[in-house]
């Protein structure tokens, strides 16, 4: 019977209720809405990150990400992977040189980064112009779109590099260039060259050793902490070190987690926004009610029973309202489907990036997160007027006009 | 037994304004079970304040109310409720019936209150309206219904959930004199029936007529307490 009174009573004022459970729905569909996006945002950006650039963790020799050195390398690279397979089953390594040198052609010449890679292990490369790099094939050597420019080379024609070698001698050779690419993030694209790591290691006369063990967990969660830490449990890091892609990227890191505060907050005031309108229709509800709540009184309804009646008509609204902003929220996610950004992103995000084709995906936690607060919400709204309403004297209530 | 027992009950409203209203001024009044009897006095004379404070709606500033020997004043508010839920049926001048429940609704929702089963309830609700000459009322909603039709499915919701005691706040006031006589005479058969006790309040002449005795009350004052011969009692 409350349930079926409560229900009845909402609908007394359609127009009212109808107002109410509008501003419901529209808070919380873009409250969906705005989370999906911005969380398929963030997650692709991450997925991006941790399979192409960065990967989950990284292994360098101790100290080296504080301050990189040509010097500092992991010595040893097979036994770190094996300790990494060991411990994280499904887990992927891949091993990078990284130092820095000039690279002439002739017309240009300009200072890079060169980058020595696993071409068939690493997805850091995306071919614009030319063949990929083949790990089986010495002498060849992949261009930076801006390199390329600066360079005034296409695939087919030639580089020198030169640089400084581990040793301390004089590192110089003469590649062909195999293609043209990008990388993860368009400042990459501008300064860097990339070689096979084994014409890494030899241009700058590292033997075996690598300056990174890139590693990509079998997942996307972005919570990777027990991983870590049993990867980490099987390294010595007294000489190596093992840093998540937060802690090599910690701006990015920081800057997402105070994008989604913001948007937390903004969550918040839309719903606060949409509490105030509860609040305002359920204290004319029950001001409008003060007799027929006092003659219920009267008939022997306990102040417990007001208060439940009052307190399920504002339920029942943030129900509705978070049912209706569900379908709309998510029926905008899956009418959208991908965003495009055009064939080439503009941009990085601090160093990383950004997607030029965004699949957006209906974010479980902003479903039930809208719910949640869409049900607080309510019941805050319709608090106040139902602890009036359950304070109200009944001889004085059944005289009110 | 007296099924209601007020001694020396007064009753003051105090405004800033206009100062100490005395209400009730020390009255004494004890009615039997099955009683047919109206308080009778003119508008202001403190009827009305005196039947809240027997249901329980109010609270007396001196003096004692009992009903079925319990003593009001140190009763909680729950318990005051389930009292009137158990023991009181109300009757009020605007009807007050609940406009979103049916005729029929509108009577079970004291009885469910009381917890009393949904087939008992049916099963109750179906006598006393074929009873009472509503059963084509049972499924309509107040607002689609008279003034007289309300006032009798008020009558039905007071009893509804069988109370010892039926308090009727001037039940004619709203009511034409022919529908008024149907409505006061349906409660004395009701009376006689089931051995309902009725309280009403009124100056209307036709329902002083029909009560078996009549207290009159002037100034917050019982001035008379007549016994009509061959009454009830």
């Amino acid at each position: 019977m409350l349930l079926k009174l409560a229900w009845r009573n909402i609908w007394r004022n359609t127009r009212r209720t109808l107002i109410t459970l509008a501003a419901l729905t529209l808070g919380c569909g873009v409250i969906i809405g705005m989370q999906s996006y911005s969380e398929s945002a963030y997650g692709r950006l991450i997925r991006d990150l941790t399979t192409q650039m960065v990967g989950h963790l990284q292994v360098h020799g101790k100290g080296w990400q504080a301050e990189p050195s040509l010097e500092n390398v992991v010595e040893n690279p097979r036994i770190v992977e094996a300790a990494i397979a060991g411990s994280a089953p499904g887990a992927v390594s891949t091993r990078r040189v990284i130092g820095a040198g000039l690279a002439g052609s002739a017309q240009n010449s300009s200072g890079v980064m060169v980058l020595g890679l696993q071409p068939d292990r690493d997805d850091l490369l995306t071919v614009v112009r030319g063949e990929a790099l083949d790990p089986a094939v010495h002498g060849r050597i992949a261009l930076g779109s801006g390199v390329a420019s600066m360079l005034e080379v296409e695939p087919g024609g030639e580089v020198v590099l030169v640089g400084q070698a581990a040793d301390g001698s004089v590192a110089n050779d003469r590649y062909t260039v195999a293609a043209v690419v990008e990388a993860g993030s368009v400042e990459m694209s501008a300064t860097t060259v990339f070689l096979t790591l084994a014409d890494a290691q030899d241009f700058f006369s590292l033997g075996e050793g690598v300056h990174q063990v890139i590693v990509r967990l079998p997942t996307d969660d972005e919570d990777i902490s027990d991983h870590v830490a049993t990867m980490r449990a099987a390294l010595d890091l007294h000489t190596l070190e093992a840093l998540t892609w937060a802690q090599i990227l910690p701006e990015l890191r920081a800057t997402i987690d105070s994008k989604r505060s913001g948007l937390l907050w903004i969550n918040i005031v839309v719903l606060l926004i949409v509490g105030l309108g509860v609040l305002n229709t359920m204290t004319m509800a029950t001001f409008e009610r003060t007799r027929e709540l006092g003659v219920m009184m009267s008939l022997g309804t306990r102040r417990g029973r007001v208060l439940g009646l009052v307190v399920t008509e504002s339920l029942l609204q943030g129900a509705l309202g978070f049912v209706l902003g569900a379908v709309l929220g998510i029926g905008v996610i899956l009418a959208i489907g991908e965003l495009h950004f055009g064939a080439v992103s503009t941009g990085d995000m601090l160093g990383v990036r950004l997607p030029s084709t965004l699949p957006l995906h209906i974010k479980g936690s902003a479903v039930v997160g809208a719910g949640i607060t869409a049900l607080f919400t309510t019941l805050l709204g319709g608090l106040w007027p139902a602890l009036r309403a359950s304070r109200l004297p009944p001889a004085e209530a059944t005289r009110y006009v | 037994m007296a099924v209601v027992e007020v001694v020396g009950v007064k009753k003051d409203y105090v405004d800033r304004g206009a100062g100490t209203t005395h209400a009730l001024r020390g009255v004494d009044l004890a009615v039997e079970s099955g009683e047919f009897m109206a308080i009778a006095g003119p508008s202001g004379s403190g009827k009305t304040t005196l039947l809240n404070l027997i249901g329980g709606l109010d609270t007396p500033t001196a003096g004692s109310v009992k009903v079925d020997g319990r003593e009001l004043a140190t009763m909680t508010s729950a318990q005051l409720s389930d009292l009137r839920r158990d023991r009181i049926g109300f009757v009020f001048q605007a009807y007050n019936l609940i406009p979103v429940l049916s005729a029929e609704e509108n009577a079970e929702y004291v009885m469910e209150l009381k917890g009393v089963g949904s087939g008992a309830r049916h099963e109750r609700i179906e006598g006393l309206f074929e009873r009472l000459g509503l059963a084509e009322l049972r499924h309509k909603r107040p607002p689609k219904m008279s003034g007289g039709q309300q006032q009798r499915v008020a009558v039905a919701r007071a009893i509804a959930a069988e109370p010892a005691v039926v308090l009727a706040d001037e039940p004619t006031a709203n009511l034409d004199q022919a529908t008024g006589r149907a409505l006061i005479e349906m409660m004395r058969e009701l009376n006689r029936e089931r051995k309902v006790t009725f309280i009403f309040s009124t100056h209307d002449p036709m329902v002083l007529e029909q009560a078996d005795r009549v207290v009159r009350l002037v100034d917050g004052a019982v001035t008379s307490d007549d016994r009509k011969a061959g009454g009830a009692l």
